[in-house]
């Protein structure tokens, strides 16, 4: 049984213009010790599907309906009590900005021994620094002990968010969450983090979701990726599927706008105009008025996600023999374009 | 496609003094943040500008446009050297020479209209009566992919994407020759940044425009220069040809960048060689000696921390009239790599180029 399963998550925030549906019917699941990537533009709802499996959305302003097992137990139903013990214990996230989400006026040793000493009040306050210590180091921080002892602001941006990371990891959660990790970062500490990251999948077999839009991160490091397009889960498939036989237009665009993989190409393909306001969705397909290959059962019935033999779910009305020829077609460019190098 | 020399960079250096005290205020330090770069760049062509966050491109661009004035060193555009211009001479060289800023929510007023944020600089350059400048908005408006209903509205009622098409209009009012794009799409989503790089790209054949092209993506760079430069701490270690520079780096610190950046292909990303860089770039305040990048650097040896390593050439490439440089000792001789350890030096009392 997967680690965590998600069935169709619905979130709505209730803004003064209206109920807003950010996440409307997400289904996923992920395994221990496997990455699973959730791709897509800004506002399509990712964070916000992370947000609401840890509760970390209010009450007041939002509601949250569906499921999140975990271990056995929906996260959605269960008491805040026993929900506060979950999070930051056995699900825990890193947060895009390290600069905002550490708190500036303490050091961070203390932020970090605060994470741990939540969740398990025997243990002491030496140990627990000890144990923030070898986290540090294990994140890949130089002296350690001297760093435990430094405010956020004297730290640079990768070393910031490594230590968002040794303070996500240091309960040994089951399902570490990432949102956008490296989106403020170098590609050399790019590079660094995402080695980390893998590191910790194969030593601890911990479950990742890792939230990205850069293509390139996820064929790098995720075995299962999951493409959203406003609110919805438009495509999902293993990583190599996504990239060799991808099936959703919305895939076929974000894949040809990709700098690096279409070299050959005079002009990058973009995807015509901007994503549909959550206030009033279109009643059928969602991504109908940027899709080039639009019909008009498109206009009226919204596609049904439907599973093939390969594990390769997709949502769209397109005739799979069209959708697999176009896939054949795309591929056969990325493969010309790599040949001379 | 290349034509004249249009700016020619020599010895440019920008340092920041860092002070102590307020009323007997001493220098105690200086932030070298650009530190002796020399390059050119022809009409018509973009020289595509990389390194991590703190390498200089940003205060270099600034230099390059006048937005800070250089310590030392000369900035020749268009036949003219503008690292002293002032006044009126630097407004009328501006009129040349625009830029385009990384980000697209803080570089627009919120409280202007999209006509006004366009028609700001034909208003400073009296570019010609109301109506004049109105129909040059329309224009400018449809150039970049807006609509002229557009005109009225405010900057917070546009995506990511759009307010950078306003940049663009802005920076493209007064047909300068030359824009420098300082990271232009890295705030934007990939589709929208496609669609951006497809514009500046149309907009350069169309109007024959030149780039000085700043991103830390490896892969933007690539798609839109013609020639690379890459920097680390304030200088240049390498530049090239783009094709030079991206199948055969030379330098180790291009060889890292190239071999750190996210492959979009899964089964590429697998079997690719990484070389890990070890901790952070150092404070330009106090950068090592001889060579800055040998605290990093996996080839680095005794004679790195002495000698300099000066920009040039191998003896091949100088001869054939090829401008694929770089400053390092003991430079990458095979690219791809086939194991991390290539990079390491096999014999390590090698000397010379």
């Amino acid at each position: 049984m997967a680690l965590l399963e998600v069935k169709d998550l619905q979130t709505t925030f209730f803004t003064d213009d209206g109920a807003v549906r950010a996440v409307d019917g997400v289904s996923f699941s992920v395994e221990a010790g496997q990455v699973v990537g959730i791709v897509g533009e800004s506002g399509c709802g990712k964070s916000v599907t992370m947000l609401s499996i840890m509760r970390l959305l209010s009450a007041r302003h939002s509601a949250t309906t569906g499921m999140a097992s975990f271990d056995g137990e929906d996260l959605l139903s269960i008491p805040n009590k026993k929900m506060r013990e979950i999070r930051g214990k056995q699900i825990s996230k890193i947060f895009q900005d390290p600069m905002t989400s550490l708190n500036p006026v303490y050091r961070i040793g203390v932020q970090i021994v605060e994470a741990l000493r939540l969740h398990d009040k025997a243990i002491s306050r030496v140990a627990a620094f000890d144990r923030a210590e070898q986290m540090l180091a294990a994140v890949g921080i130089p002296s350690p002990r001297e760093r435990l002892r430094s405010y956020p602001h004297e730290l640079s941006g990768g070393m910031r968010q490594r230590v968002m990371i040794a303070m996500a990891l240091i309960n040994d959660p089951k399902v570490l969450i990432a949102d956008e990790p490296t989106t403020a970062l170098d590609v050399t500490t790019q590079a660094q983090i995402l080695e980390l990251i893998r590191k910790l999948r194969n030593e601890f077999s911990s479950a990742v979701v890792f939230i990205t839009h850069d293509l390139g991160v996820v064929a790098e490091l995720c075995d299962e990726v999951v493409v959203m397009y406003a609110g919805k889960v438009v495509e999902s498939a293993p990583v190599d599927e996504i990239f060799e036989n991808p099936q959703h237009p919305y895939t076929w665009g974000l894949l040809g706008s990709l700098p690096g993989r279409n070299l050959g190409n005079d002009r990058l393909y973009s995807v015509p105009g901007s994503p549909p306001s959550l206030l009033d969705p279109p009643t059928g397909c969602r991504f109908m008025a940027r899709c080039a290959h639009a019909m008009s059962i498109c206009e009226t019935e919204p596609p049904l996600e439907i599973l093939d033999h390969s594990e390769h779910a997709v949502a769209c009305h397109l005739d799979p023999g069209f959708r697999t020829t176009q896939a054949i077609a795309f591929r056969s460019i990325a493969n010309r374009v790599q040949e001379p190098r | 496609m290349s034509g004249d020399v249009i700016l020619k960079v020599s010895n440019l250096a920008k340092h920041f003094p860092v002070t102590r005290g307020a009323i007997f205020r001493r220098e105690v330090g200086r932030l070298r943040a650009v530190d002796g770069v020399s390059f050119e760049i022809r009409e018509g062509e973009t020289l595509g500008l990389v390194g991590e966050s703190g390498c200089g491109k940003s205060t270099l661009a600034k230099c390059v446009v006048r937005l800070l004035e250089p310590t030392s060193g000369s900035i020749i555009f268009q036949g003219q050297d503008i690292s002293k211009l002032k006044g009126r001479a630097l407004r009328e060289m501006r009129r040349n020479l625009m830029m385009i800023f990384q980000d697209p929510i803080s570089s627009l007023d919120p409280r202007m209209r999209v006509n006004q944020i366009i028609s700001e600089p034909l208003d400073i350059y009296n570019y010609g009566t109301a109506a004049v400048k109105r129909a040059r908005v329309h224009e400018l408006l449809e150039l970049v992919g807006l609509r002229s209903e557009h005109f009225n509205r405010f900057p917070h009622e546009f995506s990511g994407g759009q307010r950078q098409r306003i940049g663009i209009a802005r920076a493209l009012a007064l047909d300068p020759k030359m824009i420098v794009c300082d990271e232009p799409v890295s705030a934007l989503d990939v589709s929208v940044q496609a669609q951006v790089l497809n514009l500046l790209a149309d907009l350069q054949a169309e109007f024959g425009l030149t780039y000085l092209f700043i991103a830390h993506d490896l892969d933007v760079v690539r798609r839109v220069s013609t020639n690379v430069q890459v920097m680390y701490l304030g200088d240049v270690v390498e530049r090239g040809t783009r094709d030079e520079l991206y199948d055969s780096p030379r330098h180790p610190y291009s060889a890292a960048l190239l071999s750190a950046r996210p492959e979009a292909d899964p089964r590429a990303a697998r079997t690719k060689t990484r070389i890990l860089l070890e901790g952070d770039v150092p404070s330009p305040l106090d950068p090592p000696s001889a060579c800055r990048f040998r605290t990093r650097c996996p080839r680095a040896q005794e004679l790195c921390s002495q000698v300099t390593p000066e920009l040039s050439g191998s003896p091949e490439t100088v001869a054939l009239g090829e401008g694929h440089e770089w400053a390092c000792h003991f430079p990458v001789a095979q690219w791809p790599l086939a194991t991390p350890e290539d990079i390491r030096l096999a014999n390590s009392s090698k000397l010379g180029r």
